[in-house]
């Protein structure tokens, strides 16, 4: 039984996250110039990149990391294959059960109207949690809970990210006029003193 | 543990005749769902297979509900050894949950000293629990309240409906009630359940089926429980004696069934599951901000939709917002690492130092002096290239018209601040 997650701490993950984000954001850089890429695709990119580092950052403890990450190991293939039979005849059930209730009467019935609610729920939090098609529904749950948690911890690191970006890129430009010393001084020098100055900016945060 | 143990083994004997086979089943029947509990209720539980007498059923239900009860455990136990034997391992077995439980003990006396053992263990379990309900209140909570309903699902006894109806109100007076009860009830637990008795002939087992199919007509009224009522009465004692058997054997969740559900291993089965949807459920519920009154499957799963939605759509919000403001995308990589360093405490500042050093182009990040914590095995940089081109590749047609749908409600709030984006959830009024 899985025991209560909401208070489990999630800095371990946070900071493998934040790892394995940075790391795909330098090679997206370093594969295409982003100078020629557009708004969107940036933006794919960045998204791309921290949902592959979310799922690699959980590692095997859930099932929907490997949904998100493509690459399948010799281990991996067969749950693969066992996971897509297992959608497949999910799927063709759903069609068959689907085009069967539409030539049945409606039941007016509040346990078959609150089942029916269910059931077309279930199948929107599949499609909403990635890989929840081939789980049943206590595994689907289960994944559920997981994936919300990392989620949350997804949102809260790239929330952080985004607005340090902004904040030292807005201190930034402000650094740059008031003081022209910081720009003639050597390179390093000017990463340190930024470095400092977005410490001591963070400080205040 | 020990003492139960042992007891079990003193049950086993008895209970290995064939009269004994009969009795599990009716042991199966009575109880509720109670294997939610910890693990250490579910040692208890396979204890309890060899127990037979309803008495005792409601009594490791309440001991499995962990209720801080206390037990005139002297009393009972000299109620216990009045009556069969069997039930005198039962009170060696109750001081492991029960403490302080304000039982009359005139009452015990009262209801041990009434006709059947059988039905006097069952008084003395009903009632006593009746009485336990009323005095501990709101300390069970649900627990207890489903145990009443199932109680009051399981016993179309009238006097049983009368006990669980007192236990419910809380009513001072419960304790006479019960006490009254007890005679009237006992007389019938004594003509319903005469195979409660160990050693019993073979022949009482064959009340088993009309027991069980009496059980099974009032336990229907419950509409949520659809499992299937047995036909024949043999056929549940059969996969039911078989099922214990089974269980006892292998190491498998103790399932009890209910009184008047079916027992075979189906609808067990569906039931453990049911139970644990509903607890994940539950769980979710925490996990999900703004659930906490909500009741129900479709409700619950709404939210959590709605939740997991929003979070994802934060997500590219963030990632749009990323994209915008550094158009290099080369995030700078020592300054949001000391930013990581001053979030995540534990790290010393002295490592600040070395962040200039993180220039070098070949970023060697699994320095364990700056990165803590379980990074996972992707030290590799070109399995995240291609992996993120395979995915943007994939994922270019899907994704720009998406892109551009999500785009035009999200840029609208370009100024939006980190608090807004957090209370976002709660007041998305997406509707499915």
């Amino acid at each position: 039984m899985k025991g209560p997650n909401a208070s489990a701490s999630t800095k371990p993950f946070k900071r493998a996250f934040l790892k394995n984000l940075l790391l795909s954001l330098q090679d997206c850089s370093r594969a295409t110039p982003f100078d020629a890429m557009s708004l969107h695709d940036r933006k794919r990119a960045v998204k791309s990149s921290a949902d592959v580092a979310m799922a690699a950052a959980r590692g095997g403890g859930a099932r929907w990391p490997k949904a998100i990450l493509p690459h399948a190991s010799a281990a991996t293939t067969a749950c693969n294959k066992a996971q897509s039979c297992r959608r497949i005849v999910r799927r063709c059930f759903c069609h068959k059960g689907r085009g069967a209730r539409r030539r049945v009467v409606v039941a007016a019935t509040g346990s078959d109207v609150a089942r029916r609610l269910v059931k077309r729920r279930t199948t929107a939090l599949r499609k909403v949690i990635p890989g929840g098609d081939a789980m049943d529904e206590l595994s689907l749950l289960r994944e559920a809970m997981d994936y919300v948690v990392h989620l949350r911890a997804q949102v809260d690191v790239l929330r952080r990210v985004s607005e340090a970006v902004q904040k030292r890129s807005c201190d930034c430009d402000s650094l740059r006029d008031a003081s022209p010393y910081l720009v003639q001084s050597g390179e390093e020098l000017v990463e340190h003193d930024f470095v400092l100055f977005f410490e001591s900016s963070v400080r205040k945060l | 543990m020990d003492m139960n143990e042992s007891s079990e083994k003193g049950m086993k004997s008895n209970a290995s005749s064939g009269p004994g086979n009969g009795i599990p089943v009716e042991w199966q029947s009575q109880f509720s769902g109670t294997f939610s509990c910890t693990p250490a209720a579910q040692q208890q539980h396979a204890m309890m297979e060899s127990f037979a007498a309803v008495s005792a059923g409601l009594w490791a239900s309440a001991t499995s509900q962990n209720m801080a009860l206390s037990s005139d455990v002297s009393a009972m136990s000299s109620a216990a050894q009045r009556s069969a034997g069997f039930l005198a391992p039962m009170p060696a077995f109750l001081p492991q949950g029960l403490s302080h439980f304000p039982v009359d003990s005139g009452f015990i006396e009262r209801a041990a000293r009434s006709t059947c053992f059988g039905g006097g263990g069952g008084m003395m379990g009903a009632g006593a629990y009746g009485a336990a309900d009323q005095s501990m209140g709101d300390a069970f909570g649900g627990a207890a309240e489903r145990l009443m309903d199932h109680h009051r699902n399981e016993c179309n006894d009238k006097a049983d409906l009368e006990i669980a109806g007192n236990g419910h109100d809380e009513v001072p007076s419960s304790e006479a009630a019960g006490g009254d009860c007890s005679s009237k009830g006992s007389d019938s637990k004594k003509r319903r359940r005469p195979n409660e008795v160990m050693g019993a002939d073979q022949v009482h087992c064959s009340n088993l089926p009309a027991d069980s199919a009496n059980e099974s007509v009032h336990s229907k009224d419950k509409g949520e429980e659809s499992s299937p009522a047995t036909t024949t009465g043999g056929k549940s004692k059969g996969k039911g004696a078989k099922d214990t058997s089974e269980s006892q054997k292998e190491d498998y969740i103790h399932v009890r069934a209910r009184r008047g559900q079916a027992t075979n291993s189906h609808s067990l089965a569906e039931r453990l599951r049911r139970e644990k949807i509903s607890e994940r459920m539950k769980l979710l519920q925490d996990l999900v901000p703004g659930c906490s009154k909500v009741t129900g499957k479709a409700v619950m799963l709404d939210e959590i939709i709605n939740y997991v939605q929003s979070l994802q759509r934060q997500v590219e919000f963030l990632s749009m917002k990323l994209a915008t403001v550094n158009p290099r995308l080369d995030l700078n990589i020592e300054g949001l690492l000391s930013k990581d360093l001053l979030r995540f405490p534990g790290v010393h500042s002295s490592s600040i130092g070395f962040s200039p050093e993180m220039m070098h182009p070949q970023l060697q990040l699994s320095q364990p002096g700056l990165i803590q914590g379980g990074a996972a095995g992707m030290a590799n940089p070109d399995v995240f290239r291609r992996i993120i081109q395979a995915q943007l590749g994939a994922k270019e047609g899907s994704q720009m018209p998406h892109a551009l749908n999500g785009y035009v409600s999200q840029m609208a709030y370009p100024s939006l601040g980190s608090q807004d984006l957090s209370i976002r959830p709660s007041q998305d009024g997406f509707q499915m």
